[in-house]
């Protein structure tokens, strides 16, 4: 999967290249493509950025794989800020984290946008336990 | 029929409740028969009297007489009432098969509005607009940020501790060394191949160091000047924040006052201000290149001051001193030439201003010699010259303590004779000179919690811990940084915990000290007091 995504990382790169010429030069202080290339280079599988009503706007995985994610976190989220709505109208969700047998899934939520990143989960060495 | 029949029977029974003479009777049968059309719809409404009828069969239940045929007659009743509730189900049941129809309907809407919502797309053109709006590029770098610290805590709660035995051995390891390495701070590509040149603690987070690299001689395209500011606090890898400039940086400090400023002297004699809150690398504001400021590097910088009234103290190699304000870096707010009796200008290496004073420092030059100099009053300028070391002189440090008459007036120098020296500010001669290295010895630094701690760093990887209270002739923790690179500059964490270490190739080394090392003991500041006495 890390090939895939590394793969799909390049493929996002050159689809997005000739369109970004043609609209706007990139500012510099944009740091979007590192950060994806840093994450995908660090284990995380993979990584979705969504805007707040969970349209998805760049991926590094397949559009299918997209989908199913987004299909099933969009309720989840959702239903996880209404909660935090109710609970206190003046509060707002920021972060969440879901953590399972074979990888997490972490979430953060801004007022504009939603950064999903899939992430395998490495077992500790002993070392890194003390 | 039957059920006419039965009742048919029961109206004759009502009839016999109210009548009391047989005769009449007999002309009640008469009347019922040529009737009989018109009492099936009698039927009905008498079916809504059956109800009342078994009113009246509870009236007649009074009359022991005639109990026997009326219970009989209860029976049948009971039996046309079982009867017809099928009918009733029946007839209910057929509002049932109509209410599925408009059930269904609204769930094929959910699914078909479902439907809508996956297909909902926006087209490549919206995505790129999106995407490369500010908005967003602000959202990826902080989200980005958050991201790294939870994936960089491999905090794993669900560590099996049945086995934590050799975790235990581990830290019982650790604590036996004085000197251990906690982590390294590099980035491929704005450390490499950079010198660092400084170093500074933030003081509204503790946990945040910013270091200045020099330039990378094999990219002559990118940037001569980085500064990066690092976290200790969390395990990400990567710098909080990443300026440049387009001279290189030979210092830098936090804004003392101002949680978002970074200020950094450069080569070419400009002092520039970095904003993290901007979303640009390059500096905010810079002074300008003339003669009424620097024009030579300026290698020392620091802030000076208080909350309300604070100032940039900068001082370049051609020995020339600015105060600037933050607010106005247009022009210094003052100038002193700093010069020998001969008018002969220093060039100066390092400064340290003693805590919490802002008038009157100690500078080290490149001639070796140590001056001490007043900002302002009668004698503003050059106050004292100390006696000299064999080499330029490349880092200097002042005393944490300056309120006890003990230790206010300590400083140490580091040069590049491979000595070590320890001043007092009232006397011209050094008290002592450790003279334990072997190389170029870069950079000094007192604990800002021991008062007879400092380490040193040299120039073949040695990082040296120095207790005056324990021994003077060597130190009493040394350690070599793995590869031996020549290490540049070296500082201590506001706890005085850590030491932090810059080398000449990027590498920014942070290294726990023992605690017992760290922390002064009872009897060592005893001892400190009895011997200074």
């Amino acid at each position: 999967m890390s090939r895939s995504s590394r793969l799909s990382v390049t493929e996002t790169q050159r689809k997005s290249t000739p369109v970004v010429k043609k609209a706007v030069i990139r500012s510099r202080s944009y740091d979007g493509d590192a950060f994806v290339n840093l994450f995908a280079h660090r284990g995380a599988r993979d990584i979705m950025i969504l805007d707040s009503h969970g349209v998805p706007l760049r991926s590094t995985c397949s559009q299918r794989r997209t989908f199913v994610f987004v299909s099933n976190l969009k309720p989840l989220l959702f239903m996880a800020r209404n909660v935090v709505r109710d609970l206190d109208p003046s509060n707002d969700i920021t972060f969440m984290r879901i953590r399972s047998n074979m990888g997490e899934i972490h979430m953060t939520l801004g007022t504009d946008f939603i950064l999903i990143v899939v992430q395998k989960l490495r077992r500790l060495r002993s070392s890194s336990t003390s | 029929m039957g059920l006419v029949l039965i009742k048919f029977l029961r109206s004759t029974y009502s009839t016999l409740s109210g009548g009391k003479k047989q005769p009449l009777n007999l002309s009640v049968y008469n009347v019922q028969a040529t009737n009989i059309p018109p009492k099936e719809t009698l039927v009905y409404t008498k079916q809504t009297q059956t109800t009342s009828t078994g009113g009246g069969n509870g009236d007649v239940l009074a009359f022991d007489a005639q109990g026997d045929d009326e219970e009989s007659s209860l029976q049948n009743l009971g039996n046309g009432f079982t009867s017809k509730l099928p009918p009733g189900y029946l007839t209910h049941g057929l509002p049932t098969v109509k209410d599925v129809a408009p059930a269904i309907t609204p769930l094929e809407i959910k699914k078909e509005t479902e439907v809508k919502k996956e297909v909902n797309e926006l087209s490549e053109e919206q995505k790129q607009m999106i995407i490369l709006s500010e908005n967003f590029q602000r959202f990826v770098v902080r989200a980005g940020r958050v991201i790294e610290r939870a994936l960089s805590e491999n905090v794993d709660i669900y560590t099996d501790y049945i086995g934590g035995g050799d975790s235990e051995e581990a830290n019982d390891e650790r604590s036996h060394a004085r000197l251990s390495l906690n982590r390294v701070f590099y980035d491929e590509r704005w450390s490499k191949n950079r010198c660092i040149t400084s170093m500074d603690w933030s003081t509204h987070f503790p946990e945040l160091v910013v270091g200045s690299y020099h330039n990378n001689e094999e990219s002559p395209n990118e940037p001569d000047g980085v500064v990066m500011v690092w976290n200790t606090k969390f395990k990400k890898s990567t710098p909080e924040d990443v300026f440049h400039c387009q001279s290189a940086v030979m210092s830098t400090c936090f804004a003392k006052f101002n949680p978002n400023l970074i200020l950094g002297g450069t080569y070419s004699g400009q002092i520039v201000l970095w904003d993290n809150r901007v979303q640009k690398r390059t500096p905010i504001q810079r002074t300008p290149l003339s003669a009424a400021a620097h024009t030579h590097p300026v290698y020392c910088l620091q802030m000076v001051g208080t909350q309300n009234a604070h100032n940039v103290i900068s001082i370049s190699s051609d020995g020339k001193l600015c105060s600037w304000s933050l607010d106005m870096l247009s022009q210094p707010q003052d100038t002193l030439e700093l010069q020998q009796r001969q008018s002969k200008a220093i060039a100066i290496t390092s400064m340290a201003f003693p805590a919490n004073e802002i008038n009157s420092l100690v500078m080290g030059s490149e001639d070796g010699y140590v001056y001490s100099a007043s900002r302002h009053g009668l004698r503003s300028g050059v106050n004292e010259v100390y006696e000299r070391h064999l080499g330029p002189i490349t880092g200097i440090s002042t005393h944490y303590n300056q309120l006890s008459p003990d230790f206010g007036h300590l400083f140490l120098t580091s040069s590049i004779d491979w000595t070590i020296k320890l001043w007092s500010l009232k006397d011209t001669k050094p008290l002592y000179s450790f003279e334990d290295n072997s190389d170029y010895v870069m950079d000094v630094a007192w604990s800002p919690v021991h008062p007879a701690l400092f380490a040193a760093v040299d120039g073949s990887g040695r990082l040296d811990l120095w207790n005056l209270n324990q021994d003077t002739e060597v130190p009493i923790a040394s350690i070599v940084v793995a590869g031996a690179p020549a290490l540049n500059r070296v500082s201590w964490t506001p706890s005085g915990l850590h030491v932090c270490i810059g080398d000449e190739a990027g590498k920014l080394y942070v290294y726990d000290v023992a605690e017992n090392l760290a922390q002064p003991s009872r009897d060592e500041i005893k001892m400190n007091q009895s011997d200074e006495v």
